[in-house]
């Protein structure tokens, strides 16, 4: 489909325009005084205006410094948090440290486990040389034999 | 009269006017002063007011031993202070009824400590209390307005021991200040403690930091944490082991130290009596010298053990051999002095090999005249006798010892001191230099701390350190197979052997010399006996020393402290899996 495009009869040829009668348009004088009359706001209400402008930039700051004081509690918080987090894995590591301790464990394995001290506790075997050493042998291990 | 009735509404009015107008002058006068005369000052209080400074605590390091087990950490802590002016004196009672139980006070005592402090009204009822008591403290202030009008808490952090007295002289202690003291406490103190920190703000009416006010802060600095050489579990054996031995041989103190030869890594320290850190105070009546660490601020005279310092000289200068001998007639008199062998008998002829196993004074005189006078001294010096170690645990004294040029010399003392008497020596001094016999006749210097890490990064790295080579590999392994020997043949020396594995060691029997430098009676409780051996002989695993103060049970090295360095000796070969090198009987 073709794109159409509405086109303004605008007269192209300004010999096809009638010529207009003849009309001034506004000085700049009156275009000033009208401005000027647009402007004249009333007192009041320029004090309304300004006092808006002022309530709405106050406004502003108030929202945003509450916002940051509301963000610096919130630091505050979690910084307190994390120091108190960080006491709680101290005490905690102790506590690894007070349970992992040795004569504590001794104790422990005494008194509530009733071990006993084992004396002497290795016995030496006398092994024959010719005996192999325990251990996966070359072929038990999956090793082919001959090897690689 | 509605003419006066109006002059005197006037009169009025002008009179609300006026004072009106005196009140706005006066609060105008008053404004023009704070805000403008005295802006400087005011603008100062208002900020002082508002404006606090909070100093930040810095972690103090952590102290773990070679396996990473922790030794000491910080623990969350409070100090407690009682105002009495904010208390009735009849509400003292009940105040002591509620806190005594959680300070493990009676509450009568602490009603009589409170009443007794009069100058002022501050008073630190207890320092650092621990976690639990702090939470009674404050559930207490939370129920009782008594407790919560009158006392507070001062968070502060306390060091905990989680061993309790374990390895005790090693680690020292952190006092109330946090400052530390003794062992690497105190040597490592400035890398420990961390660089406090401080917050400076304006603040809330609850102390918080304003977000929008002036404010300066420099975040703190955590210590950096210490990984010892220490291994626990060779502690725990030692200390077990010397307890053990104590009693069974009566001494009144005593102490093993365990070493990598190799290295100069200290592996085990233990003492007794010991201090328990977390406790510090509680001394009872051993006063402030429990606190000394017996390895590095003790002297004694090592007596025997010393010999094998001798021996090897004399061989690596070149002036015996293991096989010399020499005709010991049991007694040498020089300089008006008779020097006897400890059983006043002698020995006949003999080699210098015979002559250590038999623990001879006068085969060991024999070596050092032979080595010469000037020759014994330079092999002493450089074996490290007389000079601090430079141990990295506070409190090292250098020992005593005057060779020729000391205003205390005296020519006697180069007969005396071949055998260990006339010097005194720190037991970390005699592993040091009977290490380098172990070793192949280097000098390590000793350390009992590994690494020094921040954040998990390594800041110091302590490596073994040759302080310089002694004597030579030869000579050093002459000497350790004259040592073996004298433990394979002499009832003294068997006690101190495992079998199936070679041991060479030295015992030693020491007479203690009072304050005045006159020996004490060598009898019962009157000598320090000692041991100072390694093993395996031609490799070894550790050297270790044991030193028994005032033994009941017998005078002799070899018989009380010869057994204990056995049996700890087994225990070792079994924990760090040394295969036998000796067929085993």
């Amino acid at each position: 489909m073709a794109l159409r495009i509405a086109v303004p009869n605008y007269p192209l040829d300004p010999l096809d325009v009638a010529e207009p009668a003849f009309r001034a348009g506004p000085t700049a004088g009156e275009r000033q005084a009208r401005l000027e009359s647009y402007l004249a706001l009333d007192p009041a209400l320029r004090f309304l205006i300004a006092l808006a402008l002022v309530a709405a930039i106050s406004l502003l700051y108030l929202g945003q410094a509450s916002s940051v004081t509301a963000l610096n509690y919130e630091v505050q918080s979690q910084v307190a948090l994390h120091t108190k987090l960080v006491h709680e894995q101290q005490d905690l590591q102790l506590q690894i440290a007070h349970a992992q301790a040795l004569p504590q464990i001794a104790q422990t394995a005494k008194t509530k486990l009733g071990m006993v001290p084992v004396g002497k506790a290795v016995r030496y075997l006398d092994v024959p040389a010719e005996v192999p050493m325990a251990g996966p042998s070359a072929v038990q291990a999956g090793v082919p034999a001959g090897g690689r | 009269m509605p003419q006066a009735q109006t002059l005197i509404r006037g009169w009025r009015i002008w009179t609300v006017l006026l004072v009106f107008l005196l009140g706005a002058l006066y609060i105008g006068v008053r404004l023009f002063q704070l805000q403008v005369l005295d802006e400087t000052k005011m603008a100062t209080r208002v900020v002082n007011n508002i404006t606090r400074t909070d100093q930040i605590l810095p972690n103090r390091g952590l102290i773990r031993d070679a396996r990473g087990f922790l030794l000491a950490g910080d623990a969350q802590a409070a100090d407690l202070y009682l105002d009495k002016g904010q208390i009735k004196a009849t509400d003292v009672h009940t105040l002591a009824d509620l806190l005594g139980p959680v300070l493990a006070e009676s509450p009568d005592d602490l009603y009589n400590r409170i009443r007794s402090v009069t100058a002022t009204n501050t008073l630190l009822l207890a320092r650092r209390l621990d976690s639990e008591a702090t939470a009674r403290v404050r559930q207490l202030r939370n129920t009782w307005p008594v407790v919560q009008g009158s006392v507070w808490l001062d968070q502060q952090p306390r060091r905990d021991y989680p061993n309790g007295n374990f390895a005790a002289h090693i680690l020292g202690f952190t006092d109330y200040d946090n400052q530390g003291q003794y062992g690497v406490e105190q040597f490592y103190d400035d890398k420990l403690a961390g660089t406090p920190g401080f917050v400076t703000a304006e603040r809330d009416s609850n102390m918080i930091p304003l977000p929008v006010g002036d404010s300066s802060q420099k975040p703190a600095m955590d210590g950096a944490d210490l990984d010892l050489t220490i291994d626990s579990a060779v502690q725990y054996m030692a200390e077990r082991e010397l307890d053990t031995t104590l009693k069974q041989t009566g001494a009144q103190k005593g102490m093993i130290l365990i070493a990598d030869p190799y290295t100069g890594a200290i592996v085990a320290l233990a003492t007794s009596p010991r201090f328990d850190p977390n406790h510090f105070t509680d001394i009872g009546q051993d006063g402030w010298g429990l606190y000394k660490n017996p390895a590095v601020s003790d002297v004694y005279e090592p007596g025997s053990t010393f010999k094998v310092l001798t021996m090897a000289s004399a061989i690596d200068g070149g002036a015996v051999t293991p096989d010399t001998t020499f005709n010991c007639t049991g007694l040498v008199h020089v300089y008006g002095f008779n020097i006897w062998n400890s059983t006043q008998t002698a020995h006949g002829v003999e080699s210098m090999k015979e002559g250590l196993a038999h623990s001879c004074n006068i085969a060991i005189d024999y070596a050092a005249t032979s080595l010469g006078e000037k020759k014994f001294y330079e092999y002493m010096k450089a074996f490290g006798i007389g000079q601090p170690t430079g141990i990295d645990m506070a409190g090292e004294v250098r020992g005593l010892f005057h060779p020729p040029g000391d205003d205390e010399y005296s020519p006697i003392n180069f007969y005396t001191n071949g055998f260990g008497q006339g010097v005194s020596v720190t037991p970390v001094q005699l592993v040091a230099g009977i290490s380098a016999v172990a070793n192949g006749g280097l000098l390590m210097k000793p350390y009992v701390v590994s690494t020094v890490s921040r954040n998990g990064t390594a800041v110091q790295v302590n490596k073994p350190t040759v302080v310089r080579r002694v004597i030579s590999a030869d000579t050093a392994a002459q000497v350790r197979g004259m040592l073996a020997w004298a433990v394979d043949t002499t009832d003294a020396g068997k006690a101190a052997k495992v079998p199936g594995y070679s041991t060479a060691a030295k015992t030693g029997t020491a007479q203690i010399a009072g304050p005045n430098g006159i020996y004490e009676s060598d009898g019962l409780g009157g000598t320090i006996a000692s041991v100072v051996g390694f093993a395996p002989v031609d490799h070894p695993k550790f050297i270790m020393l044991i030193r028994l103060d005032r033994p009941t049970s017998s005078t002799f090295g070899g018989e009380t402290a010869s057994p204990a360095f056995g049996r700890l000796a087994a225990q070792l070969f079994q924990y760090w899996k040394v295969p036998p090198d000796q067929p085993v009987p």
